[in-house]
């Protein structure tokens, strides 16, 4: 069909509103509403409320039922066939850009733990971090176990070959078999190395489309894709938010960005046990932390709320981030609604979270999270953009709280957590 | 060309965004309307026939508005069909 048919068809129909049942020009069917709701409320007998009333609900009835003809979303307004192709196109380059992203934080994150790990001389974990490091990191995975192909470094190792070991317990991995598939069987090799934060991924996933960014039709079907992705994302929001009940639960992999790295030391808490039975036990001491409520507490401009906790650290070190995590999202879950977040005012939260003195002389100010309320590009802040940007933009400073934690409270028993909610027109980056 | 059609999609979607600003603007007036009719005694003659006006401008501002971006839509989408 020759392209200029398909609006010209589309626009008589929506001019003439056939599809909704009428040959009338909606000029002439406003002019007629006009008319009638003149007539009707100048002859509304006077003193009489209810009738009066009856004439407004009419009036509104009516105008809804003008509005929904008026209304032409884009969506239709641009024929399918029309934007089709753009949406394919920018698809696919969004897929590409997420997955490259989600692909450097991973290998980025791989590399890091690789190094970390090196040094704490665990022989199991060790030969299998090498062989990440060689297939994952270094591109030099075999056909097969090849004994007889060794090298400097032993024998080289295959995707076949770890996997088994994998599965016969011999090694246990950080990531599952199919996340190591995955990572294998990726064409896109354009590794990136650099750990990507999620703030990096939001970049890349808001950025412009190349090719797209100059064209109307091109931001409209970034934008479609967006809204399609920021669905999925608050339906899997939603999800996280009422069903805090197991790790498995708190944490699906692959939500969000920032609770990765609790994640990840979640699992190699568990590695570095070697007990199984940890497993449980951590699932059912985090369960019952989180579970436990939080104060009440109205937060105006600069407010405390204390949380008060026993826990002991030195048996739930590792879960602490990802309770703290949770903490805090738990508390914004709460407060946010009386939090003063406007676009005319604070452009800048900070939180922060203490933990007074335990082992220490004096508090330990473990991390601080500066959240810009405005950085969602033109979304009005709400419940959700800032939970998002919390997550996001805590990915690096929670790593220093990570471990900062292990280094300072080994065994030591946390009494309270004080979050400090305060907004801020600047950032205080001295904090640091 | 290509300018041009983004042109009249641009605007079409902002005329989307005005009438629907209007639209919603216009119910929570008839909603005040209502509120202050039901709060009329009986013989306040006078706050009756005020309000009919009101309701008269209301309704009359509100298809002005719409007609206009009917016309302005009809525009757009012609220019579209052009294209």
């Amino acid at each position: 069909m020759p392209e200029n048919n398909i609006p010209t068809r589309w626009y008589e129909v929506s001019l003439n509103q056939e599809t909704r049942g009428s040959d009338k020009s909606l000029f002439e069917r406003g002019s007629e509403y006009l008319a009638r709701h003149q007539a009707e409320i100048e002859s509304a007998p006077p003193s009489n409320k209810d009738a009066l009333l009856s004439v407004v609900n009419r009036l509104k009835a009516d105008t809804r039922e003008f509005w929904g003809y008026v209304n032409l979303p884009v969506e239709q307004t641009i024929p399918q066939e029309k934007l089709a192709p753009y949406l394919k196109e920018a698809e696919d380059l969004l897929k590409k850009k997420i997955l490259a992203s989600q692909r450097g934080f991973i290998m980025g994150r791989t590399r890091q733990r690789y190094e970390e790990i090196t040094k704490e001389g665990n022989p199991k974990l060790q030969k299998y971090l090498d062989f990440v490091k060689k297939v994952y990191l270094e591109g030099q995975a075999g056909p097969m176990v090849d004994q007889a192909n060794t090298t400097d470094d032993g024998p080289t190792l295959t995707i076949e070959g770890a996997l088994k070991a994998i599965e016969s317990g011999e090694v246990r991995p950080l990531w599952s078999k199919k996340e190591l598939l995955e990572m294998y069987f990726d064409p896109e090799e354009n590794l990136d190395y650099e750990p990507a934060t999620g703030d990096e991924l939001l970049k890349v996933i808001t950025q412009p489309i190349p090719g797209l960014e100059d064209t109307e039709v091109g931001n409209i079907a970034v934008d479609s894709l967006l809204a399609q992705w920021g669905k999925a994302k608050a339906a899997a929001d939603a999800k996280y938010y009422e069903t805090h009940k197991s790790p498995e639960t708190i944490l699906p992999a692959s939500e969000l960005v920032s609770l990765e790295l609790a994640t990840e030391k979640f699992k190699l808490a568990i590695i570095k046990d070697g007990s199984r039975e940890d497993d449980k036990n951590i699932s059912t001491a985090l369960a019952e932390l989180l579970n436990s409520p939080l104060p009440q507490t109205e937060l105006n401009s600069t407010q405390q709320v204390k949380v008060s906790r026993t826990e002991d650290i030195g048996i739930h070190e590792v879960n602490l981030g990802k309770a703290v995590t949770l903490i805090i999202t738990q508390a914004l879950e709460q407060h946010l609604k009386v939090l003063p977040l406007s676009p005319d005012s604070p452009t800048k939260l900070s939180f922060s979270i203490q933990l007074p003195k335990s082992n220490t002389e004096e508090s330990l100010r473990v991390a601080t999270f500066v959240i810009n309320a405005n950085s969602a590009a033109a979304k009005p802040p709400n419940r959700n953009n800032i939970v998002t940007l919390l997550s996001r933009s805590s990915v690096s400073r929670e790593q220093i709280y990570l471990e900062e934690i292990q280094a300072y409270l080994k065994g030591a028993r946390v009494d309270e957590l004080t979050i400090l909610l305060r907004d801020e027109k600047k950032p205080n980056e001295d904090k640091w | 060309m290509t300018n041009q059609l983004n042109s009249s999609i641009q605007t079409l979607a902002e005329n989307n965004l005005v009438g629907q600003q209007v639209h919603d603007a216009t119910q929570n007036k008839f909603d005040n309307i209502i509120a202050q009719i039901e709060k009329l005694e009986p013989g306040e003659i006078e706050s009756f026939n005020k309000l009919k006006q009101e309701l008269k401008k209301v309704s009359q501002n509100y298809f002005a508005t719409m007609q206009e971006l009917v016309v302005n839509n009809h525009h757009q989408l012609k220019t579209y069909a052009r294209k």
